[in-house]
């Protein structure tokens, strides 16, 4: 069976019908001559038949398999035998995806080993090293359309702390497409304790003490040194002046992160023209790391996004080069906007300090900051993810369906472009010959008339 | 000895516009060396005998009749008559064929015609011509003189070649148009009826005029030298024939070959000079074969 990955360059067909007009028409027509007299002329029917068909057949019909065979070549040919099926399925195309947070330090090497195995025994095999296991598995699921046909499979090699990944992430990967989990590492205990977050109180901040026991979770909160309020500064307009003391008291009773001094958030609430900021305030575009990070959370706080659109009629904030929206309300008005004011993060709420917005505005704020902090308490679990678990999500790789060609990246059209170059020679030479002997039969006559 | 002249190259000649000076270019090409006129006087009738007077030319005296009378007598003629002249020129279509190499057939016999009529004029005798097609197209009576000789050059200079061919006709014409016996010229392909021309050119001859025929005609005609299948397309007739060159050329070259032995012969049997030049000849060889012919017949 052929299979032909661009049907539509059969179009070009059309295109024989070139040669086939132009070899008619050439004969079609002999030479008129306008001469003294016909007395001595008689009809030749040979003449006459020659004229109704095309001139030499034989090199119209090289002329025209040329074309069709640069028309197939073109239209990109596979040739699928069995073998060349058969040859797909007994190769494996995986994708390898290599745990590296920071759980896997120790195992590192083990990990390198492991996939250097599932690489060795693949035909083809792509590596993906990444901390986010679920953003690799998505990004292996995307690599092995694009790869040559075979047997595809995604291979993770991990210490598959509990959390992971679940059975969401495994329901994006093609069925098609097998599924193995291999495990390096393994936890050193079963218990551990680290330090949490430090939590926003309106006097005080608090510090949490984490304790994973197994499966239990045990947070010990105690005072910390330093104000609660370092490294956050409200500012409103003067008449929500008294205000800003009720805000920070409702932020710290529904428990957010504490500020940090060396990653400091400003909020300011109200028009930034009523809004005695006691020193020039230029915003600049954000650039720094944990900035982005930050407003990168914040767009995606389902808190925030609620209150935001809950907002009532206001004027929205004004474009300007250096915010970025960070939430609208129901109008599509900006209502929350962030900049950068020297090393502090400035975010600009549209309501004042008393509103709902202002608080979901601080307490998210307070809370994205802290977001890489609470990123890495992951990589404390003590848990894996259980075998079982494992067994329910692995699976064999399908075998490769005929449908595969598609992704092929290249045809046997190579064979067609040869086979089409052999016979354009071939025209070359039979042409040559016939212009040869048309020349000799000229000589030949130009020397019976001088006889 | 005298120097032959350079051949004259028909192409070039036509390419020149001035056809008098074309015929004096080709008749002191041609006549060069012909220590005879080649045409003259056919009457110079004896009037009577007169005494000798001293001076007289010794040539006129009748050796005969001092013989028998022991007395010299001079013959004395009456004046002698010119030569009439009457050149009959082909312009039907067939003669604009021009072939390859050489000039139309029609630009070939203007120069052949207006060389022999600048002879003619030459010799203070009379020179006319008839233009025909399928019927007389112009006519000039055969007149001595300069003046009438650039007539005719002019009238020569302006025939175009078109239309059919009735030669029998325009040569009937031609003879009767002759006053007194004289000299008929035919430049023609002789593409018409065989028996007609022949008819006209038997009965010249009987009433006593002396008949020269041009045959003309170009390489291509005598020799068919195309290639492949061809369409021939007759030039007076429009008939048009497909054929293939290779399969025609040995019959036609036979059929050309039988026509003019034909017109060889027949012309060879009634005394008619007869001339078959092809447009890649050189007017002065063209000429020349006729012309010291006539030369050397005259009395």
């Amino acid at each position: 069976m052929i299979a032909w990955q661009n049907p539509a360059a059969f179009a070009g067909l059309l295109l024989l019908a070139g040669p086939v007009v132009i070899h008619l028409l050439r004969r079609r027509q002999a030479p008129r001559i306008v001469f003294p007299t016909v007395r001595f002329v008689d009809a030749a029917p040979t003449g006459a038949v020659r004229l109704r068909g095309p001139s030499d057949l034989g090199l119209l019909l090289l002329r025209l398999a040329i074309l069709g065979v640069a028309v197939c070549a073109m239209a990109r040919p596979v040739v699928l035998t069995s073998g060349r099926v058969n040859g797909w399925n007994a190769r494996a195309v995986r994708a390898i995806v290599v745990d590296t947070s920071e759980s896997m330090t120790a195992s590192a090497a083990a990990a390198r080993e492991a996939a250097d195995a599932e690489r060795q025994s693949a035909h083809e095999a792509i590596r993906i090293d990444t901390p986010d296991l679920r953003e690799g598995l998505r990004r292996a699921a995307a690599s092995l359309p694009i790869a040559q046909p075979g047997r595809r499979e995604i291979v993770l090699v991990s210490d598959f702390q509990a959390g992971l990944l679940a059975d969401a992430d495994i329901a994006h990967v093609p069925r098609d497409t097998g599924l193995r989990f291999h495990r390096v590492g393994t936890a050193t205990s079963s218990s551990r304790t680290f330090a949490g977050l430090r939590l926003f109180g309106d006097d005080r901040a608090g510090q949490q003490n984490v304790t994973l026991e197994g499966s239990r979770t045990i947070v010990d909160v105690r005072s910390s040194a330093g104000s609660a309020t370092d490294g956050l500064q409200i500012v409103t307009t003067p008449e929500q002046a008294d205000a800003i003391g009720a805000l920070m008291r409702a932020v710290a009773v529904t428990g957010a992160a504490a500020p940090a001094a060396s990653e400091p958030l400003i909020v300011i609430a109200g028009p930034l023209d009523r809004v005695p900021f006691g020193r020039r305030f230029e915003p600049t575009r954000i650039s720094a790391p944990w900035m982005i990070r930050a407003v990168l959370r914040l767009r995606h706080d389902d808190e925030l996004t609620a209150a935001a659109r809950e907002v009532a009629e206001t004027d929205g904030l004004s474009g300007d080069a250096a915010w970025v929206a960070v939430a609208r309300s129901r109008r599509g008005e900006v209502v929350v906007r962030a900049a950068a004011d020297g090393i502090a993060l400035a975010i600009h709420v549209a309501t004042t300090a008393d509103s709902y917005l202002a608080a979901a505005v601080v307490r998210g704020a307070l809370s994205a900051r802290s977001g890489d902090v609470v990123d890495r308490f992951a990589e404390h679990e003590v848990l894996a993810i259980a075998g079982s678990t494992f067994a329910s999500w692995s699976r064999e790789a399908s075998p490769v369906a005929p449908e595969m060609w598609r992704q092929l990246p290249d045809s046997d059209a190579r064979w067609c472009w040869l086979a089409a170059l052999g016979l354009l020679l071939l025209e070359a030479v039979i042409r040559r010959q016939r212009r040869q002997n048309a020349s000799v039969e000229a000589q030949l006559e130009r020397e019976a008339r001088v006889a | 000895m005298t120097p032959r002249p350079h051949s004259l190259d028909p192409q070039l000649l036509a390419s020149i516009g001035d056809l008098e000076l074309v015929a004096r270019v080709t008749v002191e090409g041609t006549v060069a060396g012909l220590h005879r006129s080649p045409f003259h006087g056919y009457s110079a009738e004896f009037s009577q005998y007169r005494h000798y007077r001293a001076g007289d030319d010794l040539k006129y005296v009748d050796w005969k009749l001092f013989a028998r009378t022991d007395r010299i007598y001079t013959k004395q003629y009456r004046e002698t008559t010119n030569l009439l002249a009457q050149i009959a020129v082909d312009a039907s279509a067939s003669m604009g064929y021009a072939g390859a190499a050489g000039p139309s057939k029609v630009a070939y016999a203007r120069i052949l015609a207006a060389a022999i009529a600048y002879i003619v004029a030459g010799q203070g005798d009379c020179a006319g011509l008839l233009v025909f097609d399928d019927a007389v197209r112009r006519y000039l009576a055969a007149r001595a003189g300069q003046t009438h000789l650039r007539n005719l050059l002019v009238a020569l200079s302006q025939v175009e070649a078109s239309g059919r061919t009735r030669a029998a006709a325009a040569l009937r014409r031609a003879t009767d148009l002759l006053a007194r016996r004289g000299l008929l010229v035919v430049i023609s392909d002789l593409y018409d009826e065989d028996d007609g021309v022949d008819r006209e050119l038997e009965r010249a001859v009987k009433m006593g005029h002396e008949v020269a025929v041009f045959h003309v005609l170009t390489r291509e005609e005598l020799e068919l030298p195309f290639r492949g299948d061809i369409e021939i397309e007759d030039a007076e007739s429009g008939r048009r024939v497909l054929t293939n060159a290779a399969a025609l050329s040995p019959r036609y070259r036979q059929e050309v070959g039988a026509f003019l032995e034909r017109w060889q012969s027949r012309c060879a049997a009634l005394g008619i000079d007869y001339t078959r030049v092809t447009t890649d000849m050189p007017l002065d060889r063209a000429l020349r074969g006729y012309l010291l012919e006539r030369a050397t017949a005259a009395p």
